[in-house]
């Protein structure tokens, strides 16, 4: 706080001498989707858009709230580059930033420059180049909305990443564990199963996933490699377990270890060894959560009255109660550089997802519920994803906490629950 | 004399050659000049011969022209034994001529020999009287210098004389002149003072002009001041009129909406972010100039902050006039000092 | 982290089990790109290898939690050839109030008689199957189903079944007895089911 101080010593000096000057007060901001415009980038090599990066640019941008793309059908000119564009007929048409862009090369290896351009600044804020292929085209274009998005908000673009759900098929009839692009393209079943398979959690590295399976008539966690699809159980005892959760390094996992029909909190190393216990309670302790630099582990415990959150250091010790607002709040999950933390919190009978501030304990109720459940933050920590159970219906749903914005991903059939975002991948 | 002699001899050497001499380096196919037809050279050289010797010695050769060619003769057929004899006696006449003239030169010589000496004679008589001559003369001009000095005197004597009436004469002009130049200074004078008496009015003229001039600029820059004075204290009374009714509150709150209303940062405002940025307003109320006077954000913050002043240029226009300021600053947050 | 790359040497022995394991639990790991998540797939032997290789006793021996084979009873109190084997005719689920693991006073009776039937029959097992509504988080229901479970457990040791006759177990809010959001649904889903099995 010595800005603070320093700041309003310039602040009681200034307007003594400002009786030739007009003095405004700010109070605030106005929250709304930043006009933009993705022009669609020129092929050079072939005519029409064999892979159409812009579209997909456009979509990642504006799924987040935070932009409002103009139509295509409404540009006037699509220029390819800054040097093409005409600032004032843009500022006409209300947009503030421009991407445009152009793409040479094979239609097996196309390269792809663009630039984004201020408007208002009238200046290139980005210029850059990136090489691509048939395969990636898509890969090539979240990484052009991540470069953007960065540019524009300041905060990393997280279009780049992956998410991993549950998709239960009709009837029950089978579990699939699926591992998708952020924007739920590119689906792939990872593993699947007649028993219910919960609570995937993804290691820092995005190389790894452990998750909770019933194959063997309990729940177990399971340790698998996403590229071969090669698992192990995390326990050799085979003992019951459940949500797993990564150390920042990766190098172990808090579980929920029943023993004697006791759940509580344990930390498997992940190289083997015995596990050892967190929280040692005849109440129900699950829920894990590391914090970031791996010192503390929050946790979900019932045993006040209802579950609420509680931390623990990771080497042991005493627990405290973190959550107080309510009688139902559960699966903390932190907000990456922020202080704050996604729970699920339940108020007359209805479930929604809350973001908590672990400083003055204030709660911000994000979604409607009422069967929202599983929040899991994208790396950047400017969106999350979270079991929604909406009374439209239940799917995924992403909540991007900078504009409000809620967007829903449903499977074609059955349901999608247990989310988890992947990290930052490059 | 040689001149004469080398013609003779010339003309000797061509009546030797005989005709149909060529001039050498000559065309040998071309036709010899005069244009004859071979048959008839010897025909027409014998026929020239004649008509030469029949008029030729006559009249003496005198011109460098061949004696042929132009002359034309009709030539007689003659036998060959008469043109034999004829040639014999023809050439006998010619050695006889050359005789004759070289005998001729012989005179001539002479005869100039002797013109010579008559002249040599001449000349020495005319030497003698010559000096004679110049004896008369020298007599004569000395006479004649006495009575030229004799003039001279007389003539010198009137000269003075001359000279002395012009100089009483010249005395009396140049004392005419002076007074008729006294007359005219006075003249002058007198002109020179009616000037300055004319001048020195006009200058009382013009100095008083001055003043009523200057006495009148000062009054309108009284009543101008005054003026100015009452519009300032009226605008001052109408802007705190404007202040105490809460016109200008009401303007600041509309330039204030306005900039919030485009404020935008995507992320919403960052947690502890202050700024204070001046900015120069054209009139019609178009932001000019934007400056950070403090700010503790982002490249990113400051972007939002500049989009949302330019997206609100032009601000809403002044209630009154009188709020116009070329300057305004603005701030967040709206926390006062010592809060 | 290291994975046990493949275990070829064991392949042939294993197979039997992977092939079983498939058919009873039919869990099928490996990546296996599709371009609907929706459309299912078929357990391949690479994907069955993997699972084997990383722990197949589990799965082979994973009868338990098979709801289509013989071991189930086909009617809920009777074994396959008709016996009744349920102990007292009449109840086998308990249902439980929202959040809680406390035994309802109605359900006295109907343990009394499911503990006297186990200590009389001391061969027989039963699996105590935990279960919660879908209210609340997934990890946090499945630890109520166990609680649930093991209130059960507790109920009938206390009225006289051995420890070794009974498996507690919880599947959370996996695995319904009703779909519905609503109380009439979740009602029928906070409960324990009491599993006789057959040896």
């Amino acid at each position: 706080m010595k800005l603070r101080g320093i700041f309003f010593a310039i602040l009681a000096v200034l307007p003594l001498t400002a009786s030739a000057q007009l003095d405004v007060v700010i109070t605030r901001s106005t929250q709304r989707a930043i006009p933009i415009a993705v022009v669609p980038f020129e092929w050079r090599v072939t005519l029409g858009l064999p892979y159409d990066f812009a579209e997909i640019v456009e979509a990642d941008l504006e799924r987040t709230g935070q932009f409002a793309p103009m139509g295509r059908e409404t540009m006037i000119t699509r220029p390819t580059r800054f040097s093409e564009m005409r600032l004032t007929n843009w500022r006409i048409m209300d947009v503030e930033a421009v991407l445009v862009g152009h793409v040479s090369g094979s239609e097996e290896n196309p390269t792809v420059e663009f630039e984004l351009v201020d408007v208002y600044a009238g200046k290139s804020l980005l210029v850059y180049r990136l090489q691509s292929s048939r395969e990636a085209f898509r890969a090539t274009a979240h990484r052009i909305a991540d470069l953007v998005y960065e540019q524009l908000t300041g905060a990393r673009g997280m279009f780049s990443t992956r998410l991993a759900y549950v998709q239960v098929t009709p009837g029950r009839e089978e579990f699939r564990l699926i591992v998708a692009d952020a924007d739920g393209q590119n689906p792939i079943v990872v593993l699947r199963s007649t028993d219910p398979i919960m609570s995937p959690s993804w290691s820092p590295d995005g190389a790894y996933l452990a998750y909770v399976s019933f194959e063997a008539g309990h729940a177990e966690v399971f340790v698998q490699e996403v590229a071969t699809g090669q698992r192990r159980p995390l326990s050799p005892d085979r003992t019951s377990a459940s949500a797993p959760a990564w150390s920042p390094d990766g190098r172990s996992l808090a579980v929920a270890r029943n023993v004697n029909a006791n759940s509580d909190i344990y930390i498997y190393s992940i190289d083997g060894g015995s596990p050892q216990r967190l929280t040692r309670h005849s109440a129900v302790e699950t829920e894990p959560e590391f914090s970031a630099d791996g010192n503390r582990v929050y946790f979900t415990s019932d045993r006040g009255i209802g579950p609420q959150v509680y931390v623990v250091p990771a080497r042991g010790g005493r627990a405290q109660r973190v959550s107080f607002t309510g009688s139902y709040n559960a699966r903390p999950r932190l907000q990456p550089d922020r202080n704050q933390m996604a729970i699920v919190h339940q108020q007359d009978g209805r479930f929604r997802i809350g973001l908590m501030d672990l400083r003055d304990e204030s709660l911000r109720l994000l979604t409607d519920g009422p069967l929202d459940e599983s929040p899991s933050f994208a790396p950047n920590g400017r969106a999350l994803i979270f079991g929604a159970g909406t009374t439209a219906g239940r799917g995924l749903g992403v909540y991007f906490i900078d504009s409000g914005v809620m967007r829903l991903l449903r499977a074609p059939e059955g349901i999608l629950r247990e989310p988890a975002w992947g990290p930052y991948e490059n | 004399m040689d001149r004469l002699k080398a013609l003779i001899e010339r003309v000797v050497q061509s009546l030797r050659a005989g005709p149909g001499i060529r001039s050498p380096g000559a065309n040998p196919n071309a036709p010899p000049l005069p244009m004859l037809r071979p048959c008839s050279w010897s025909v027409g050289g014998h026929a020239a011969l004649m008509a030469f010797l029949l008029i030729g010695f006559a009249t003496r050769i005198q011109t460098d022209e061949p004696a042929f060619g132009t002359i034309a003769i009709d030539g007689v057929v003659l036998d060959d034994e008469a043109v034999q004899r004829e040639i014999q006696r023809l050439d006998e006449l010619e050695r006889a001529a050359v005789i004759e003239r070289e005998q001729e030169v012989e005179r001539l010589l002479e005869q100039i020999e002797e013109q010579e000496e008559r002249q040599r004679r001449q000349e020495q008589e005319l030497s003698a009287l010559s000096s004679q001559a110049e004896q008369a003369r020298q007599t004569l001009s000395e006479q004649q210098a006495e009575a030229s000095r004799q003039l001279s005197a007389m003539q010198q004597q009137q000269q003075a004389e001359r000279e002395r009436l012009a100089q009483v004469a010249r005395e009396r002009k140049a004392e005419e002149e002076r007074v008729k130049a006294a007359e005219a200074d006075l003249e002058r004078a007198e002109a020179e003072r009616q000037q300055a008496r004319e001048e020195a009015r006009k200058l009382s003229e013009e100095a008083d002009e001055a003043e009523r001039r200057i006495a009148e600029t000062e009054r309108r820059t009284r009543e101008a001041e005054m003026a100015e004075q009452l519009r300032r204290e009226m605008a001052a009374e109408r802007r705190n009129e404007a202040i105490e009714s809460g016109l200008l509150d009401q303007y600041k709150a509309r330039i204030r909406q306005r900039i919030e209303s485009n404020w935008s940062p995507p992320g919403g405002i960052p947690e502890g972010l202050m700024w204070v940025v001046l900015l120069d307003i054209l009139p019609g109320n178009e932001v000019d100039d934007i400056q950070f006077e403090a700010f503790n954000g982002t490249e990113t913050d400051r972007r939002y902050i500049e989009t949302a002043i330019r997206r609100s240029s032009p601000l809403p226009e002044p209630p009154i006039p009188e709020l116009f300021e070329r300057q305004m600053r603005l701030r967040y947050p709206p926390t006062e000092p010592g809060q | 982290m290291n994975f046990p790359r493949n275990t070829k040497a064991c392949l042939p022995i294993l197979l039997a089990f992977v092939l079983a394991a498939c058919e009873t639990s039919g869990t099928t790991a490996g990546p296996e790109p599709g371009p609907d998540p929706a459309v299912s797939g078929t357990a391949t032997a690479d994907g069955g290898a993997t699972a084997a290789g990383a722990g197949s006793g589990a799965i082979a021996s994973g009868t338990v939690i098979n709801r289509e084979g013989p071991p189930v009873a086909s009617e809920p109190g009777r074994n396959a050839s008709g016996d009744w084997i349920g102990g007292p005719q009449g109840t086998l689920v308990i249902y439980f109030d929202y959040d809680r693991s406390s035994i309802r006073e109605e359900y006295s009776e109907i343990l009394q008689a499911h503990g006297a039937w186990l200590a009389a029959n001391q061969g027989q097992t039963v699996r105590l199957e935990g279960h919660a509504d879908e209210r609340g988080t997934p990890e946090y229901n499945l630890a109520l189903g166990s609680r649930r479970a093991n209130a059960v457990n507790q109920a009938l040791t206390a009225l006289g079944a051995a420890g070794a006759q009974l498996n507690a177990v919880s599947f959370g809010e996996e695995r319904p007895a009703a779909e519905g959001a609503d109380e009439i649904a979740w009602s029928q889903n906070r409960r324990v089911e009491l599993v006789y099995e057959t040896n």
